[in-house]
């Protein structure tokens, strides 16, 4: 059994660093046994990636496709469409897309996610996170095996991870620091100790995780 | 498009004419002569057959100087369900075929403070005016503004 404290921080935009924002508020609570894990979407949050669909212009390739997605799904719009598109170019999602039906055809599932580039899975739509960036489309973060590290040496914690987890047990670690086992650290984060409000506790420590 | 055709879109429909009366709301306050808050509900729904996102929803108050220049009213929208003290609006997911309400929150400042200004009064002589309700809406297309005009009379 892991001890997890949920750090409070304020709301963190493209003005913060992660890396400060993680020694500032929870600095005196990292020793070197712990791992440091930190919500995937304040970390593209700060790193400047959350965008208004003010800002995407949606070409026909976008219109069209995102029209092929059950809407409940987070690139159903043409914006978020858009969004991927502009991470993985127009050609790879278009055969992706075209991939993923004659796969999904012979029973395959998941095939379009694994093929339209990293962003595919990660994008949120509008509304998929708390105000301010209700409004804005968030994909994933860059470089989280890089940010993981920059964490690790900045607070002398055993290790640190980017996590995308939520309340439906979806737990999954996009990356992590040397030494860390994302399946553990997933596991661990089951229950998704960030709240729903995730951009309020974007920081969770866990303790004594070389001894748990 | 030939897929709407075949899915159909989200669309925000307001139902002004079934919009609640309006209710005032107490000032103990020491502004109570100059400051009065009342707000209207207007009941809407997601007529199609896509979900809906509402972005955001604003109200622009029709009553210029040259018209009534003894109060200033401004109003602030939100969902009944995600009531806010701030100017703020919560983006939301409407099904198809299913709504809510938005809740207008309006504020009437006296123009002129004085010992003898009395809101209440001001408020009974203001004509009837115009408010435009915004809302930024999203379906499976581009985003798009619906305005809807709403009269206020006290």
């Amino acid at each position: 059994m892991y001890d997890i404290i949920p750090i409070k921080t304020p709301i963190l935009t493209h003005h913060d660093d992660i890396t400060n924002a993680i020694v500032k508020y929870g600095g005196d609570k990292i020793t070197a046994n712990d791992v440091v894990c930190v919500a995937e979407s304040v970390v593209a949050i700060t790193q400047g990636s959350a965008v208004r669909c003010d800002y995407l212009h949606p070409t026909l390739l976008a219109k069209f496709l995102s029209r092929l997605f059950p809407a409940k799904g987070s690139i159903s719009s043409p914006y978020s469409m858009q969004c991927l598109i502009n991470y993985s170019g127009g050609l790879r999602v278009f055969f992706a897309v075209i991939l993923g039906t004659l796969a999904k055809c012979l029973g395959i599932a998941g095939v379009f996610y694994r093929t339209a580039g990293y962003q595919a899975r990660l994008i949120d739509d509008v509304t998929g996170t708390m105000p301010p960036f209700d409004k804005h489309i968030v994909p994933g973060p860059f470089d989280p095996v890089g940010v993981s590290e920059k964490i690790k040496t900045a607070t002398g914690a055993f290790g640190a991870c980017i996590a995308d987890v939520n309340d439906l047990k979806r737990s999954h670690i996009l990356g992590t620091s040397a030494g860390v086992n994302a399946a553990l650290v997933a596991q661990i984060l089951i229950d998704n100790p960030f709240g729903n409000d995730s951009q309020k506790t974007p920081i969770c420590i866990i303790k004594n995780y070389m001894h748990g | 498009m030939l897929l709407d055709l075949f899915f159909g879109d989200a669309k925000l429909k307001l139902d002004l004419e079934q919009h609640s009366p309006i209710k005032y709301f107490e000032n103990d306050t020491p502004h109570k002569n100059f400051m009065q808050e009342f707000e209207i509900r207007v009941p809407y729904k997601n007529i199609g057959s896509q979900e809906l996102t509402i972005l955001d929803t604003w109200a622009r108050v029709y009553l210029p100087d040259e018209q009534y220049d003894k109060l200033h009213i401004s109003a602030r929208v939100n969902d009944s369900e995600r009531l806010r003290n701030d100017d703020y609006f919560e983006a939301m997911l409407v099904p198809a075929n299913k709504g809510g309400e938005l809740v207008l929150r309006f504020t009437a400042i006296a123009r002129d403070c004085t010992t003898d200004t009395d809101v209440q009064n001001l408020m009974k002589e203001c004509p009837e005016f115009d408010v435009a309700v915004y809302a930024e809406c999203r379906g499976r297309k581009e985003v798009y503004i619906d305005k809807e005009i709403l009269t206020v009379k006290f």
